[in-house]
């Protein structure tokens, strides 16, 4: 049966059922002048990835995802997945087109599927990237 | 520059005294906030007896109008809401009947009440303006020495009571005030003559955005507002941006603009950003004569209070004019390429400081380095408690805040140099061409009909 999930409760099942290997999950990571919802960092490729969760409007998600890609080797929304195999087909063709990585959240099984992943982003600036990962360290350190 | 223009520098907060000190010499006057003045007339009058002497107070006699809880604020101990004390110190210097009405009754003053008080209340302005920061420099030890080589400060214009229009006001309403504003002016400029006095008066006309489409407000100026007794005419107009507004917006304050000129008067823009400015310049066909600019702001403001919101890095991008967020402003620099790796970031700094910003600001930050752009977007992460919980966000540190405003205070300098020096089509031609290379689509569309209407 489907339930009603917010998009905090959705990133919590994320942070309980993903693992990616060599991969530190780091919630509300402040760029510019938001937040990111959660970022993906790989110590070993020394990658970042932004990940914005929508229940609803998708394309809210892109918009926020793309609006720091700046700051991000890649990035990605996690939204719920649609009832329909079109409008399925409708989110990754439009994520597909612009690069971002899609992961649909089943809200019957609780379970996630990456069906898009992303592309590097061209346009990096790797001193706003490099200051993302000052603060994940800095947080880790805290954290110990 | 040309003699007639005054140029004007805000001075909101103790914050901005840094900046203002720096640029003094940039500006003809400083212009105040009368709350602000009542609240520290000390600090204001050191401010200018040492650094500005010429300065002008805006008596803001609007707040008698609005809704009571645009001057409240609430107490953080006790959670009930009380008149700003800014607001209450700079109510002790008005006729009594003011703050009795807004502190006890809780309601604003109706245009009869007003009308019944307004001897007392043009004398009590006019003597606020003149007189009160006076009253804190006979307190202090360099008063003597001020008088001795007698160049006190002294206001650079002084400014009548007046009333806003709002949108919301019926027709007869706006008749009721715009006849409050000129029976003020009269009495206001009649009552200086009497103190044999001769400081240039102001008029100052506050309207809702909305009111600059009413299809009869320049018949109305025409009809009000035609009078001898005064030179200047402050405009402020509600979140307004002459750039930014709709095209029916931009026609309306051409008229405006025009009728003004036609009676003789000297509008000046209250809150003003590029656009005021290049009004300045001498050869275009409507004309303003002054632009009051703050130090963290200068464009648009809205006349009653709104959420300050949170704080954000801010960049000034001299070539489009206009403010921004920082990452909007980087988002620019990336899509022209600042930041590839095809040149090196010394190159890139070269073609900056060629294309996009030469102030001493940007020498003194980027040097030979592009990276160090960075140092605009220097920011603290801080804690905000969101509905769902701890959410991290960043905020400016205060250095950053301080070369933002020297950065956006060299660039205005820059302006009024550029509006003042070089030919109106080289000026137009210049503002199409950047908004053309850096501009949004929806950007591009607004100067170009700017430049239609402003610059035909």
């Amino acid at each position: 049966m489907e339930i009603n999930i917010s998009e905090e409760e959705q990133r919590k099942y994320f942070l309980d059922k993903w693992k990616e290997k060599d991969t530190q999950y780091i919630c509300e990571v402040p760029v510019f002048c938001r937040s990111i919802d959660l970022v993906k960092y790989n110590k070993k490729e020394n990658t970042v990835c932004a990940v914005e969760f929508k229940t609803r409007n998708w394309k809210r998600a892109v918009e926020q995802a793309m609006s720091t890609a700046i700051s991000f080797d890649y990035v990605e929304i996690c939204v719920r997945k649609p009832k329909t195999v079109k409008a399925q087909q409708t989110i990754k063709e439009y994520c597909q087109a612009v690069g971002v990585g899609v992961y649909f959240f089943d809200t019957s099984a609780l379970d996630f599927e990456h069906i898009l992943m992303p592309e590097k982003v061209e346009k990096i600036w790797n001193v706003q990237k490099a200051q993302v990962i000052d603060f994940i360290l800095k947080e880790d350190t805290y954290a110990k | 520059m040309q003699s007639d223009i005054i140029k004007m520098l805000r001075y909101n907060t103790g914050t901005d005294k840094k900046a203002f000190v720096a640029f003094k010499e940039s500006f003809d006057a400083v212009i105040f906030n009368a709350t602000i003045v009542a609240y520290s007339g000390s600090a204001i009058a050191d401010l200018v007896s040492v650094y500005k002497n010429q300065y002008i107070i805006d008596p803001q006699t609007h707040i008698m109008q609005h809704d009571i809880m645009a001057i409240m604020s609430k107490d953080k101990k006790t959670g009930q809401y009380d008149i700003k004390r800014s607001v209450k110190k700079y109510l002790d210097q008005l006729p009594g009947s003011v703050m009795n009405i807004l502190e006890k009754e809780k309601r604003p003053l109706s245009t009869l009440e007003i009308n019944s008080i307004m001897d007392e209340l043009v004398k009590n302005v006019f003597e606020f303006e003149t007189q009160y920061v006076n009253s804190f420099i006979k307190k202090k030890e360099y008063d003597k020495y001020l008088r001795y080589v007698n160049v006190g400060p002294k206001p650079k214009v002084v400014i009548a009571p007046y009333f806003m229009l709002k949108k919301e006001m019926t027709e007869n309403q706006i008749l009721e005030y715009i006849e409050l504003n000129r029976k003020c002016l009269e009495k206001f400029s009649l009552y200086q003559e009497k103190q044999e006095l001769h400081y240039p008066v102001a008029a100052q006309l506050v309207i809702d955005r909305e009111i600059l489409k009413n299809k009869d407000l320049c018949g109305l100026i025409k009809e009000y507002y035609n009078y001898d007794g005064y030179e200047y005419i402050f405009l402020w107009i509600s979140d307004f941006s002459s750039f930014e507004c709709s095209l029916e917006e931009k026609k309306k304050y051409y008229d405006l603009l025009k009728t003004l000129n036609q009676m003789g008067k000297k509008p000046l823009m209250a809150y003003g950003g590029y656009d005021s400015i290049l009004l300045t310049q001498v050869q275009m066909p409507v004309r303003l004569f002054g632009v009051a600019q703050s130090v963290g702001y200068g464009e648009a403001r809205s006349i009653t209070p709104v959420g300050g919101g949170l704080p954000v890095n801010k960049y000034y991008f001299y070539p489009l004019h206009r403010r921004m967020r920082f990452d909007e402003a980087l988002g620019i620099l990336m899509e022209n390429g600042y930041f590839s790796s095809e040149k090196s970031n010394a190159e890139h700094a070269d073609d900056y400081y060629a294309e996009i910003c030469n102030c001493e600001q940007c020498k003194k930050i980027i040097k030979n380095d592009i990276d160090n752009f960075r140092v605009y977007n220097e920011s603290i992460p801080y804690t905000v408690n969101a509905r769902y919980g701890e959410i991290k966000r960043n905020r400016p540190t205060t250095e950053a805040t301080l070369v933002a405003a020297f950065h956006f205070l060299f660039c205005k300098n820059n302006e009024w140099e550029q509006v003042n020096n070089e030919d109106r089509q080289e000026l137009i031609h210049q503002l199409l061409s950047n908004n053309k290379r850096y501009g949004s689509r929806e950007s591009q569309k607004q100067i170009e009909e700017w430049c239609d209407i402003f610059a035909r």
